[in-house]
């Protein structure tokens, strides 16, 4: 949902934006990376929908 | 998909009443409703009648073929997110020559017929998953493969040695084919070989692969259910007030206020302290706050983190007990010694699901749902408190939110049957962070000297390593050998670099507190020790980290076969930019091999970490990518230790709660991991937890590099004077 939100307001977010935005959002998996490869994705997504 | 079928979503499922005989191997195939059951068989009655096709249920076996020709994989192992689904329905399904599309997996109940051969009962642990599993599981793919040919080959009139299976089907060279669904009742009347052929893994076309996880689907919709997840008709939530100093007794309680909160049931004293039971969470939570506890608090109130540390560095100046002793080192010829002391904190698994159970007593049994990771020990201990026989209590394992071993243990199981007996009504317990955080069930703490002797060339001639640290085999109750908790020196006694004269010795100390695996079990302290040392040894010799480790692995080729993978991998020759260095760390570990190297840099006494490059032997692989996410894992989880994990007391109390006082690593935080998995024809070796020993002393190890301070307590966060 925090990543939704970030998506909502930034269709093309960098690294460190999205590191800011899901800074809150603990993950006791270590799966950060993919996490954040993931955001990227669905913001691609998003853009080529749009 | 099937839904994963860990929680009755009928909750009037009546404990079985016939448990008869509990075991027998592959002795026969049972047709259910036109599919073929394989497996080990177990002669109880299904949960509830068969009556359709598309459904057929019948647990206590390995894979079921639907007429449809779905193939059910039941795994009888935890899944804690690290995928173990997905790896053994892999296994199943490549001897099985199945539809992968066609594969769906399933949670198997409690029952012997799932007991890891490794260790003799369902559990999973110890990264004895796929080791445990990898022939059973193929063998009974191929045992299935071997009747749905059988099944085929009379109708055709032709030689089952002349048909073969391939994608779910069973085909014969003259054109005909059949699939498994509609060989399945057939194959379900024949006799079950005991010798099925195994595939030759260079015939490998589902083992080896990065298959998607089939339980993903479910768990990104929300759909999968989860222990916590659990609801009864007219269940109700209790949380347990447990005593806050360890080792405290229960002396009085006023339940006056907690009963004034509304939606709070029942206030009663259970073994483990004083449980509220409400309506739903927030009551109990209300009414176990206002509950009113005097604790004895006598016998821990006097622990505190610097005494233990005393405590545990004045034991490592003693003798200990020997665990090995090669050559002898006080006799070698030595023309310099190096001596370091390590200290490393309690650890908590902080599981991001709650420990929790549910558990309901009926007149003719008990039924309980519990995220465990070892079921098979669990039901004689919960049958006991329930006052049932184990035949008469069902043990439903559920998905679990992360595990690291915090689930071996079955302290919020025991609580919840022992209420749901003390109120008479289906009872979830659930452990807040807090509650779990403070409840110990801790790595254990530890010290260790460790004492070099050096000859020629810097080489090492003996070494005696000594570590301090409570027994988690004693916490769990089971035995030791010759006087030695095996977890407690593992990944030390293992030392693998050519040094002649090895002493390694364990100091046992107890102080109260329960100390338990947690994710890398020994290795986690041990290997920091290890490589640290080793990392000292070599700057004493002046000699290269790397080329001085390499130079002493002459009698451990796929040790050094990941060293050099990994030195290679992280262009370790390769100056790094000012501020930054490098520095490397080795282990075998669960039967695999794995060297990390980590890039560090250091600002105002802080260390980031920019990159962690890791090579893994782990024998032959079955999901590449399971395996990649395990270990980039692995490595998050050893950096969160690393940098902050750190379990203080005071006066006997836990100082931690939550995951504002107990830091795990962030995004901003989080390096990436490059993972590269060396070839190999070797049996798999466990992949579950090797990621995580080799990280601690890599990054201290390029802190050295970089600082010239050596960190010989972890946290390193909590260490002052890193420049």
């Amino acid at each position: 949902m925090t990543a939704a939100a970030l998506l909502v307001k930034n269709r093309q977010p960098t690294d460190a934006e999205i590191d800011r935005a899901m800074s809150p959002v603990l993950c006791r998996c270590g799966a950060y990376g993919r996490i954040r490869a993931a955001i990227h994705d669905a913001a691609a997504q998003l853009r080529q929908g749009s | 998909m099937t839904p994963l079928r860990n929680c009755a979503k009928d909750p009037d499922v009546k404990p079985r009443a016939d448990n008869g005989p509990r075991r027998g191997f592959l002795k026969t195939a049972g047709a259910l409703g036109g599919g073929l059951v394989l497996g080990f068989f177990v002669p109880v009655k299904p949960a509830r009648a068969v009556t359709d096709v598309a459904t057929v249920f019948q647990p206590n076996a390995f894979l079921r073929v639907g007429s449809d020709g779905t193939v059910t994989v039941i795994v009888g192992l935890a899944e804690m997110g690290q995928g173990i689904l997905t790896g053994i329905a892999q296994l199943v399904a490549e001897e099985l020559e199945a539809d992968w599309s066609k594969v769906r997996v399933e949670l198997a109940p409690t029952d012997p017929a799932y007991k890891n051969p490794v260790f003799g009962f369902q559990g999973t642990g110890g990264s004895f998953s796929t080791r445990g599993h990898w022939e059973p599981m193929r063998r009974a793919g191929a045992t299935a493969r071997e009747m749905l040919i059988s099944a085929a080959a009379p109708t055709w009139k032709v030689d089952p040695a002349s048909c073969r299976a391939e994608q779910g089907r069973v085909v014969h060279p003259s054109g005909r084919q059949a699939s498994y669904g509609e060989l399945a009742a057939k194959a379900a009347t024949l006799p079950v070989p005991v010798d099925a052929r195994l595939k030759d893994p260079k015939d490998f076309r589902i083992i080896g692969k990065a298959l998607k996880q089939l339980d993903s689907p479910e768990k990104i919709r929300g759909a999968a259910k989860f222990g916590i997840d659990v609801r009864l008709p007219g269940m109700l939530v209790c949380l347990v007030a447990r005593p806050a100093v360890v080792g405290s007794k229960l002396v009085s309680f006023d339940a006056a206020k907690a009963k004034q909160i509304p939606g709070v049931r029942h206030v009663v004293p259970i073994n483990s302290g004083v449980a509220v039971v409400a309506d739903g969470f927030w009551a109990a939570k209300l009414g176990r706050d206002a509950l009113q506890v005097t604790w004895d608090e006598a016998t821990g109130a006097h622990l505190s983190s610097a005494g233990i540390r005393a405590a545990l560095v004045d034991l490592t100046a003693k003798p200990g007990i020997a665990a090995r002793n090669d050559g002898d080192v006080d006799s070698a010829n030595a023309k310099s010694v190096v001596e370091a002391i390590y200290e490393v904190p309690y650890l908590a698994h902080a599981c991001m699901e709650p420990m929790n159970c549910t558990a309901v007593l009926k007149s003719d049994g008990a039924e309980v749902w519990a995220p465990t990771e070892s079921p098979g020990l669990d039901r004689d201990v919960l049958a006991k408190v329930a006052g049932v026989d184990p035949a008469r209590l069902t043990l439903h394992t559920t998905l679990m939110g992360c595990g690291f071993g915090r689930r071996f243990a079955r302290d919020f199981s025991i609580d919840a049957v022992e209420v749901a007996k003390a109120v008479a009504a289906p009872v979830q317990v659930i452990y807040s962070r807090e509650d779990d955080m403070k409840g110990q069930y801790y790595r254990p703490a530890a010290a260790a000297m460790l004492r070099a002797g050096l000859g020629d060339a810097g080489r090492p001639v003996s070494l005696l390593a000594r570590t301090a640290c409570s027994s988690i085999l004693r916490a769990a109750g089971w035995p030791l050998k010759n006087g030695i908790d095996g977890v407690a020196v593992d990944g030390l006694k293992e030392w693998p670099y050519d040094t002649g004269n090895v002493r390694v010795e364990w100091a046992p100390y107890e102080n109260g507190i329960v100390v338990w695996w947690w994710r890398s079990e020994g290795p986690s302290q041990n290997v920091y020790f290890a490589e640290s040392f080793i990392d000292e040894l070599a700057y004493a010799a002046g000699r290269d980290p790397f080329e001085y480790r390499r130079a002493l692995l002459t009698h451990s080729p796929r040790l050094r076969g990941v060293l050099e993978a990994a030195a290679d991998k992280s262009d370790w020759r390769k100056p790094l930019p000012t501020g930054r260095a490098r520095g490397i760390a080795a282990c075998e570990c669960f039967g695999s091999f794995v060297a990390q190297v980590a890039e560090v840099s250091v600002s105002a006494g802080r260390p980031r970490i920019h990159r962690v490059v890791c090579a893994v032997d782990c024998g032959q692989i079955v999901n590449p990518e399971a395996i990649k996410r395990q270990i980039e894992g692995g490595v998050i989880f050893g950096l969160s230790a690393a940098l902050y994990g750190n379990i203080s007391l005071k006066d006997g109390r836990v100082e931690q709660g939550n995951f504002d006082d107990y830091r795990v690593l962030r995004m901003e935080e989080a390096p990436p991991v490059d993972v590269h998995i060396l070839a190999s024809s070797d049996k798999p070796g466990g992949v579950g937890e090797i990621g995580t020993p080799p990280t601690a002393p890599a990054v201290c190890n390029a802190i050295f590099a970089l600082t010239g301070k050596r960190v010989r307590k972890l946290p390193i966060a909590a260490l002052e004077g890193t420049a």
